[in-house]
């Protein structure tokens, strides 16, 4: 594999000089149409997203909630990630969670719940000849979870093993250690489970967390694949309509405090350094998303960055060097992530800090604004590889109280990004004296680097 | 009532069946006269293509000494073409070519190890960097890719496994014909510059996949033990000193043997229109001359006489791997041992997930696949992560406990009707994307020998009998035939 593709990029993909592409081919005008759900929302508060999509005989449900592990009370870290576990394999009050997973499985469904840090989704994949027991069983689950005893203790169990797996990948350590180092590691967004939180947690405090936030106020469900939209929608009433509850009890998130600029350091054993460096980023919705889709093009979000070019292909230090502006509830991370061989690691740090000091400097030359706008707008088509993926987000732009036309106006907002604009989102959002660096490696081969820095355990 | 859900079911059926037949009605096929194998499979479901290209050459066809080639040559090819990447390549080659003649120096002082003389070292290296400077002058930074990103293509990538080398371009379908002028290019004239900044990024991603991760290094020695001599064996990024020691006239002999048009496979996949598509390959890549191909001499894997074990110590936590020989496909044993994979670790259903991870909870996580290739007989694998005190050991005679019920006890027939189904849902589900589909297809023809034998997977499925499955389990599945590798957690290095 030539490319290394961190999972945090979500948006981006950049930068600078003239393209020869053979002369005498003409390009046709492209029609492309964002797929656009139906919406209906049901009297008890559930918003219903509907599409048919007749391409393949499949169709895909997804039910997504607020909630998730932002929301986790301090004292029990991990709630939510045993939660939804214990959720999935816990059956429900009529079904043995053997039976259910019979019944999924012999349909060769896919059901899943995942906790994706401000939302929670339950997703199910289905034969479209299974729709109606395929709803009918994610209803079951969805309204009559049973958490039983002993798929609790199962969840806590795995949860427990994977903690005390965090540390023994150095990537995992710079991530997690690193959303601390910025956040604190008090806040929601910077903290992280310990054998004694999810000991903490019982079966009691899963039925109370599932009453406080499985409710048909914050409850929206999607459905795209080969059905008749009819048929399906008096299904759903059917299994939701009846459903009476309150609002959802979720508490406010105080926003992260601002950090000075500082350099930890973390031991590990290792032949590289991974390194991380940035600062608090942006939350949804800021004004200045698409210039900051731009920037970050321009920066380290695309094969043709600045970063790649510097540290990967002029001098051959990383095979992954890659940035991130991508927004999160209640403020998002800008980060810069590389690893490098251990007697590397200052030279790239010093490289890194003088592409972002140049950002809040300068504008983009128009070759790489350019360069930048017409791979975002052109390559706008591959957003949503499916025309489920495309109705999820949609959805999710109503549930992070976004415009809900955010992706029929992203070309147009691409499109008048000028290189002032750029430039003054970079000095907005880019603190070049507030960088915190982050550098997990060997402690004897990078004693300098680690000398000056502060000693930091992972947790 | 009961007639009605008879007839929706037979329905539903045809639905499955109807699109699996839809979808392969569809393929066009056709062979360039320089050899070069075309598949096109049009879907208007968005306006996007998959230009796939496959090479039939991976780790097992490198010579020993020269492990990785093949991967080095595949980060080789997106450095541009004499047109592409350069603002005059007449100016540049010089140049190139005395780096080149500077690094036989260089590279042979280095072989010397400690009795290199670092003087000349340093002369040499600070030549070359000034030598690097001048160059730049000429350059075009990351052409390739600035040119497919701008025309929309999300991002342009290639892997190399063990049996092909497989580079995906996904372009927006007005630009199909960049996407092919810019593909044949790339094969045609391609230059090597930048050659040993490139090695250095694929010593980096050595460290990043192997070195420092202990699955990938558990993973490594794992194959290592299990093939003797087959170059299955060799990890596909190859051997860290020989990818230190690969130098431009490997690749080149490397590019030169096997990227010959009639070793390569395209596919095709989206919104195009066949016979226009065909005729732009025809127009970029029929330019390109066959060439003979040479006779693979890859010895055959002896038959293992008895269990082997490895050890990797690496300060993390246990884990474990079980590796049986099999037959690849297309032989008959081989879709048994799909219909094994998924009875013993599909799901929540699986009896390894059942009796491991959810009954005795002695496991974190249990899976089952056969690696590393299917053009060589290969290996099915067991892959578990013991949960804490639980040890690999226990794991592992769980394992054996639920292979020997494999062997001896018939499975039901509940458990068979399932993989079937799987077996269709799974056909569906690769259909969804136009990538997913260009890289089945390319893999069905080129290393099984015919691009239907996707389509027929669901009816090799639906004919394997629990007989089979006793048969094929008491031939492979036993300890002579095993080998297990096992990560022990060892003290953090001071």
């Amino acid at each position: 594999m030539r490319r290394f593709l961190p999972i945090a990029i979500l948006l981006c993909w950049m930068a600078a000089a003239v393209a020869v592409p053979p002369t005498g081919i003409e390009y046709p005008p492209l029609q492309y149409t964002l797929p656009k759900p139906e919406r209906i929302v049901l009297p008890n508060g559930i918003v219903l997203y509907l599409l048919e999509d007749h391409d393949l005989p499949l169709v895909d449900v997804e039910v997504r909630l607020r909630g998730g592990r932002l929301y986790e009370p301090a004292d029990r870290a991990g709630l939510s990630a045993v939660f939804v576990r214990a959720w999935r394999n816990g059956g429900t009050l009529t079904r043995s969670p053997d039976a259910l997973n019979t019944a999924i499985e012999d349909m060769a469904a896919i059901l899943d719940i995942s906790d994706d840090g401000d939302t929670l989704g339950i997703s199910l994949s289905l034969l479209a000849r299974d729709w109606r027991r395929g709803l009918e069983l994610l209803a079951d689950l969805l309204r009559n979870p049973a958490f039983r005893e002993e798929q609790v203790r199962l969840a806590k169990g795995q949860v427990t093993e994977q903690i005390r797996r965090r540390n023994d990948e150095i990537a995992g350590i710079a991530s997690r250690e690193f959303a601390g180092f910025v956040y604190g590691t008090n806040h929601p967004l910077g903290r992280v489970p310990t054998l004694q939180t999810v000991q903490s947690i019982t079966r009691q405090h899963l039925l109370d967390w599932h009453r406080r936030l499985v409710t048909p106020r914050n409850i929206w469900i999607a459905v795209t694949g080969d059905f008749d939209r009819r048929a399906v929608l008096e299904e759903l009433r059917r299994l939701f309509g009846g459903w009476k509850g309150g609002s959802p009890a979720l508490p406010v998130i105080p926003a992260p405090k601002e950090q000075p600029a500082a350099t930890g350091f973390i031991a590990k054993q290792a032949d590289q350094a991974h390194l991380r460096i940035g600062h608090l980023g942006v939350a949804y919705g800021v004004p200045e998303r698409a210039a900051l889709d731009v920037l970050n093009y321009i920066l380290g979000g695309s094969f043709t960055s600045r970063l790649t070019h510097e540290i990967r292909d002029k001098r051959g230090l990383a095979y992954a060097v890659w940035s991130s502006i991508a927004p999160a509830n209640p403020r998002g991370l800008f980060s810069i992530g590389c690893q490098t061989k251990s007697e590397s690691a200052e030279e790239v740090i010093q490289l890194i800090r003088e592409q972002v000091r140049r950002l809040t400097e300068e504008p983009p030359s128009e070759e790489e604004l350019q360069q930048a706008k017409e791979s975002l707008v052109n390559s706008f088509v591959f957003r949503f590889p499916t025309a489920s993926d495309a109705v999820s987000a949609q959805m999710l732009l109503e549930i992070h109280g976004l415009p809900r036309d955010t992706y029929d106006t992203y070309i147009a907002r691409v499109q008048v990004v000028t290189a002032q604009d750029v430039l003054a989102a970079a000095r907005k959002y880019i603190h070049p004296d507030r960088l915190r660096v982050l550098v997990v490696g060997d402690g004897k081969k990078l004693a300098r680097l680690a000398g000056q820095a502060q000693r930091l355990q992972a947790r | 009532m009961r007639t009605r859900s008879i007839v929706l079911a037979v329905i539903c059926l045809c639905a499955i069946a109807h699109a699996q037949t839809n979808f392969a009605e569809r393929v066009v096929e056709h062979r360039l006269s320089n050899g070069l194998r075309v598949l096109i499979l049009p879907r208007r479901q968005s306006p996007t293509v998959a230009f796939y290209i496959l090479h039939r050459v991976g780790g097992v066809d490198e010579e020993s000494g020269r492990t990785g080639v093949t991967h080095m040559l595949e980060h080789m090819l997106f450095k541009g073409t004499t047109t592409i990447g350069t603002r005059d390549y007449e100016r540049e080659k010089p140049i190139w070519d005395e780096i080149e003649r500077l690094r036989d120096q260089l590279e042979a002082e280095r072989a010397r190890g400690d009795a290199a003389d670092r003087e000349r070292i340093a002369q040499l290296q600070q030549r070359e960097q000034e030598l690097l400077q001048q160059v730049s002058q000429w350059l075009i930074p990351q052409e390739y890719d600035r040119i497919f990103e701008r025309a929309g293509s999300p991002g342009t990538n290639a892997w190399t496994s063990n049996d092909v080398t497989v580079y995906t371009v996904s372009i927006p379908a007005n630009r199909l014909e960049l996407a092919a002028w810019m593909q044949a290019d790339q094969r045609s004239h391609p230059v090597w510059r930048q050659f040993y900044q490139e090695r250095d990024v694929v010593l980096e991603e050595r460290r990043q996949s192997v070195n420092d991760s202990p699955e990938g290094a558990l993973w490594e020695a794992f194959m290592a033990t299990a093939f003797l001599v087959h170059p299955y064996r060799n990890p596909v990024i190859g051997w860290q000193d020989d990818v230190a020691r690969l130098r431009t006239a490997d690749i080149d002999r490397f590019f030169r043997t096997y990227y010959a048009p009639n070793n390569t496979w395209l596919a095709v996949v989206g919104d195009v229109d066949p016979q226009q598509t065909i005729a732009l390959v025809e127009k970029y890549f029929g330019s390109i001359p066959a060439q003979p191909l040479p006779q693979a001499r890859i010895p055959a894997e002896p038959p293992q006489r008895g269990i082997r074990r490895v050890v990797v110590k690496m300060p993390a936590n246990p884990q474990m791997l079980m590796g049986f020989h099999k037959p690849n496909a297309p032989h008959e044993d081989d879709v048994v041992f799909s219909v094994i994979q998924g009875i013993l670790t599909r799901g929540r259903t699986s009896r390894l997930y059942r009796e491991l991870v959810e009954k005795r909870k002695i496991a974190l996580s249990v899976s089952a696949y056969s690696v590393p290739g299917d053009r060589y007989p290969n290996l099915f694998v067991i892959d578990a992560v013991p949960r804490y005190p639980h040890t690999p050991q226990e794991l592992e005679q769980a394992i054996w406990h639920e292979l020997n019920r494999l062997r001896t006890q018939s499975v039901t027939e509940a458990e068979l009707k399932r993989m079937r189904t799987w077996a269709e849902a799974d056909i569906l589900r690769a259909l969804r994307s136009n990538e997913g589909m260009a890289e089945q297809l390319l893999w069905a023809d080129a290393v099984l020998g015919d691009w239907r034998e996707l389509f027929r997977s669901v009816e090799r499925v639906r004919r394997v009998t629990a007989q089979d499955i006793l048969r094929v389990a008491k031939k492979y599945l036993h300890k002579d035939n095993c080998t297990v590798a096992v990560l022990e957690p060892a003290p953090e290095a001071k």
